[in-house]
């Protein structure tokens, strides 16, 4: 096992490289840069003016030397400024960061406190109308597009729900409640979507482990339908929870743009976004590899509770 | 087949796709308007007998636009889904199948696609290859490579081994011949089932893409265009956002529905139980 | 239209009547309270010399001050200075407010204000503002409170100029020690600012010391940043927000239907433009920009663009009712397909032409506009295709000058000058039509060195003409600068600048 982690973490090191450089090279491709961001449309500057900000913002130089430049000094644990802000980019990110965990842990507790058993019973109720419902239930909150869907709970709030903070976030530390009554929209806009996928992966991995020997043996045993289910298939069931919900970890440390703009969250997403759209380029970059990072950690350690769950998976 | 057809919930999904893509296949002859042609006089106009949709904030008749927005919503997951499963499968094969540095190296490129966030990369896509229908095809395809890849990599390490494969090996047939006459078939059902629910992600992702603007050029409609040009209007004209709204869930819904049925009928580890 | 103005008229009248009958007119404004405005877009960076984006404009606005103003009907008022003597046209020589403090307690003399205008003009510091100031020579700082501006060339827009944002005075002593003021803010302005975390909020609190006295009278002013047009709506609305700043015209209709909001809207100086590349083949030809402008109906575009809520402008935005011609002036202003086919015959082009149009999906990219256009020159024969692409390579474009027909959204000035001369003169700074025709350029030499209105008004009213004739752009409409907000707002009055000034007299009547 320790083996298997330390492969696993060596492994990681030509992921990241290959990102930085993939992430370095895209953003730079893409047309106008930043000095043309920080300057705008209504000002035409002179050539000097143009060579002068262009060694302020420190890409005058030739593009490897820009790389290995930053590629150290991330070695170092440095990320650089922010080219439009010259604030520290790790600074901005993890300002960013608990926004993004909060509503990543908001969504998946009540995604797993939704889908779960939703899942369970439909499996359990296999073919019956209770399957059928929950089932239509739930790939219709999968086939919500997530932007009309919170806009339409945003715009339903704000006639019928005004208790509610609505696009006006208020940080964690600041006041609990406050910053509950701000999340309670976004949580729901997100996690119905995440809810209806768990229902689904629950519903097929229960009615596998149904239909294996060794339930269908307990069963003939005479063992009641109660405890078997207990013991054997929802154990089971766990391992593709702990998967969808580890991607989703993952992909939600990144941020959810669209969630994030409707519900004016402060987090990783719409940090991202703008970053790109300005051209900033180590905030682009310090952003792609810590998210990536995050993201392929996260994994791992699934891949570890995979073992601990379920003892029939082995990592030699 | 039969099965499939006793499966009342994926014969349904799949009444509802063919009802839409027929219905865009034959939107030139359906239409009742030029979907981009815009009356002045008639701006966001509720559904009559002259615009049975009503129409949207140029004046352009709604359910025209929905179904020449179909042949996009449909083109575009359908070719980058093939995208994806092109390029998912072959990488999946050839890392399954000849292991070692192949298999390394093809799974470290998956990881870092996987672990790329995929908004970037598509805002990245169209922002250097220019905005096209073509380019979202490959801005939602290369995110769904990996899946495909990481699929059929397990399914191939699943059969490679069995004795049948083995056998044909010993009988001296080559890599290519194995690959395409006894691995390919027996993954196929796997597939399948991806393909279907991948369709209906790629459905959702281009309204997502043009939420921030990134999706189908208007003025050719789109279902997501359509939707996001719709937020303006939520409360002054519902009707706006109702159909393409409508459309998009109807058409997710038939592809995860078929999908469901599919994995039923097909997956042999489920077939038969209790 | 006309009997709902006169009735709207004699409602007031009535209102006014009653009001003054109870004695509560003129009620004294009361202090304290927070006021929280929602806008959809995040401030780019603090220092009022440098920064370019329309929302950070808008709150440097509130921290700092000019030396002189607009009022909300455009007119010049004193700020900073008090007084101002213009002995000739190359000399300005402003008097100082006395005893105006910084928020640090230091106290503005006419070296911070002779400081900031070198800055502006060091072309190393690369402030937006440098070409503005082009013809000035030289600034003195004669005495403690007194400042002199030379002028190479007479200016006529200079006092215009010197009210914009981007001219706001800032510290000598605190630009010295920080480098710039894009992440500290040290202004005079009656804000000052207390905490703020990006895309989130910002907080500004009153600044006691403020030289207007009594003013302001809040206590605090909380910006949020919500991206979402809808999301304003609904956080004004649900009362999250006691004022949203919104753009959209749709959304705007639906405040208005809430009864519990009350929704003030101004003409807007900035001008929505079609601009052509004029170097480049088929809009080289002066006859085929004629027949594209014939052929465009402006209120159309509004309608469909912004919801109905603008009005059709000349090269003046009409907002700017000074100086700007009634659109009647303009012949091509009236749609006439059948003239605009004849050029395009004329040009040898009989059977149409096809182009690309340079848009964003962002407001200022104006899409919903090139739709429409793009629709209406469809009946002349003309195949205009949309080029739609993200902000940043929108900006590279712009700057290339790399598109044949392009839609922007000009920012306006309340003087010809400042507007027209950078945006059509040969050597204008941001001429990006790559326009030059010798009579326009004399045309606006002109109204930039003559001093008096009624000299100057009658060259500009030949040049907005002119300007029409040789279309290197169509100057389609100027929009509305709008604000919803809670009926208990008082005494806030929107600017069409989009500037807030007027927060310093706003008070809450709760």
């Amino acid at each position: 096992m320790r083996q298997y982690i330390l492969k696993r973490l060596l492994q990681l090191i030509p992921v990241l490289l290959g990102v930085s450089i993939v992430v370095f090279l895209l953003i730079r491709l893409v047309p106008g840069d930043v000095v043309q961001m920080y300057v705008g449309t209504q000002v035409s500057p002179t050539a000097e003016q143009m060579e002068e900000l262009k060694r302020l913002f420190g890409i005058d130089k030739p593009l490897y030397v820009q790389y290995l430049d930053w590629i150290w000094r991330v070695m170092h644990g440095d990320f650089g400024v922010s080219l439009r802000t010259a604030r520290p980019v790790l600074n901005d990110i993890l300002a960013r960061l608990p926004v993004s965990a909060e509503l990543a842990f908001l969504s998946l507790t009540f995604a797993l406190l939704l889908g779960v058993p939703a899942g369970i019973l439909s499996a359990l109720r296999r073919n019956s109308v209770t399957d059928a419902i929950s089932r239509i239930i739930g790939i219709i909150g999968l086939s919500i597009p997530d932007f009309w869907l919170a806009t339409l709970i945003i715009l339903f709030a704000s006639r019928y729900l005004t208790v509610l903070r609505l696009a006006s976030f208020v940080s964690i530390t600041a006041s609990l409640s406050e910053n509950l009554k701000a999340m309670v929209l976004p949580t729901i806009a997100f996690g119905l979507g995440l809810a209806a996928v768990l229902m689904r992966y629950v519903r097929s991995s229960v009615l596998e482990v149904l239909g294996q020997d060794y339930i269908r043996t307990a069963r003939a045993k005479g063992l009641a339908g109660r405890t078997v289910i207990f013991k054997h298939a929802l154990r089971n069931a766990l391992t593709p929870v702990i998967t969808v919900v580890g991607i989703y970890a993952g992909y939600l440390l990144g941020g959810t743009v669209v969630i994030e703009e409707v519900f004016a969250l402060p987090g990783m997403g719409r940090l991202a976004l703008y970053a790109i759209y300005q051209r900033d380029y180590p905030l682009v970059q310090g952003i792609v590899l810590l998210v990536t990072l995050a993201f392929v950690l996260i994994n791992l350690l699934v891949d570890i509770l995979y073992v601990l769950v379920d003892p029939r998976i082995r990592y030699d | 087949m039969r099965k499939l057809l006793k499966n009342y919930l994926s014969v349904t999904g799949l009444i509802i796709i063919m009802i839409f893509f027929l219905a865009q296949a034959l939107a030139p002859s359906i239409a009742p308007y030029d979907p981009t042609m815009m009356e002045p006089g008639n701006l966001l106009a509720p559904p009559t007998s002259h615009n049975p949709l009503g129409t949207d904030g140029y004046g352009r008749d709604i359910m025209s636009r929905l179904l020449y927005g179909g042949r996009v919503s449909f083109v575009v997951s359908i070719l980058s889904t093939l995208v994806a499963l092109l390029f998912g499968t072959a990488t999946g094969l050839l890392a399954g199948f000849f292991g070692g540095w192949v298999d390394t190296v093809l799974m470290r490129i998956m990881d870092i696609i996987l672990a790329f966030p995929a908004l970037l990369l598509a805002i990245c896509i169209m922002a250097v290859l220019g905005q096209s229908n073509l380019n979202i095809v490959l801005a939602i395809g290369v995110v769904y490579i990996p899946q495909f890849a990481r699929l059929t990599r397990g399914s191939v390490l699943a059969v490679r081994d069995l004795e049948f494969v083995e056998a044909v090996r010993a009988l001296g047939a080559r890599s290519p011949r194995i690959i395409v006459r006894h691995i390919v078939p027996n993954i196929l059902p796997s597939l399948l089932v991806q393909v279907s629910l991948t369709i209906s992600l790629a459905v959702l992702y281009e309204s997502a893409l043009s939420f921030l603007g990134l999706g189908a050029q208007p003025p050719t409609p789109s279902w997501g265009n359509m939707l996001s040009e719709s937020r303006r209007y939520m409360e002054l004209a519902p009707w706006t956002a109702v159909a393409p709204g409508a459309a998009i869930m109807l058409v997710v819904l038939g592809f995860n529905l078929l999908g469901d049925g599919l994995r039923d009928v097909l997956d042999p580890r489920l077939r038969g139980r209790i | 239209m006309k009997t709902a103005k006169s009735l709207a008229g004699v409602l007031i009248l009535v209102l006014i009547l009653s009001v003054s009958w109870s004695g509560q007119v003129g009620a004294a404004p009361a202090r304290g309270g927070n006021l929280t405005i929602g806008v959809d877009q995040e401030a780019v960076g603090l220092d009022p010399n440098l920064v370019t984006a329309f929302s950070s404009v808008a709150r440097v606005g509130l921290m700092y001050n000019r030396l002189v103003r607009y009022d909300n009907d455009l007119d010049i008022i004193p700020d900073l200075a008090e007084s101002w003597e213009i002995p000739d046209n190359l000399t300005y020589t402003f008097h100082l407010r006395k005893g105006v403090k910084f928020h640090d307690g230091a106290e503005l003399t006419s070296e911070d204000v002779k400081f900031t205008l070198d800055r502006i003009l060091d072309p190393k510091t690369g402030s937006p503002a440098l070409s503005y100031l082009a013809p000035v020579k030289k600034v003195e700082a004669p005495s403690r409170y007194e400042v002199t501006i030379r002028l190479k060339e007479p200016m006529a827009s200079l006092l215009s100029v010197l009210a914009s944002d981007n001219l706001s005075v800032v510290p000598k002593h605190a630009v010295e020690k920080q480098g710039n003021l894009q992440r500290v803010v040290v202004g005079t302005g009656p804000f000052k600012l207390a905490d703020y975390v990006p895309d989130n909020y910002m907080k500004l609190v009153r600044n006691p010391n403020y030289f207007k006295p009594g003013e302001p009278y809040l206590d605090s002013v909380t910006f949020k940043v919500i991206p979402e047009q809808m999301s304003l709506l609904a956080a004004v609305r649900s009362r999250n927000l006691d004022m949203a700043a919104i753009s959209e015209g749709g959304i705007i209709v639906q405040a208005r239907r809430d009864s519990g909001l009350s929704v003030e809207q101004v003409p807007s100086l900035n001008a929505r433009t079609f601009g052509f590349n004029v170097t480049r083949a088929p809009f080289n030809d002066e006859r085929v920009r004629q027949a594209v402008a014939l052929a465009l109906d402006r209120e159309q575009i509004i309608a469909a663009a912004e919801f109905g809520f603008g009005q059709p402008t000349g090269p003046v935005p009409a907002s700017a009712k000074k100086w700007a011609l009634p659109v009647s002036a303009f012949p091509s202003y009236e749609r006439n397909i059948a003239r605009a086919k004849q050029l395009l015959a004329e040009a040898g082009l009989p059977n149409g032409f096809a182009f690309s149009i340079l848009c964003a999906a962002s407001y200022e990219g104006g899409l919903p506009v090139a739709q429409v256009i793009q629709s209406q020159l469809k009946q002349i024969g003309v195949t205009a295709n949309l080029e739609v692409v993200e902000w940043g390579a929108y900006i590279d474009r712009w700057v290339k000058r790399d598109y044949q027909g392009i839609v922007e959204l000009r920012g306006g000035g309340a003087d010809p000058d400042r507007f027209l001369y950078r945006m059509l003169h040969s050597t204008g700074s941001v001429n990006n039509f790559l326009f030059k025709n010798a009579q326009v350029d004399e045309l606006l030499e002109k109204g930039r060195s003559a001093v008096d209105y009624k000299t100057r008004k009658n060259v500009y009213d030949a040049a907005q003409k002119l300007i029409v004739e040789k279309a290197p752009v169509i100057f389609l409409y100027v929009g509305n600068e709008n604000a919803a907000m809670q009926k208990y707002v008082k005494g806030f009055n929107v600017m069409p600048n989009g500037a807030l000034y007027y927060l310093e007299e706003t008070w809450l009547d709760k």
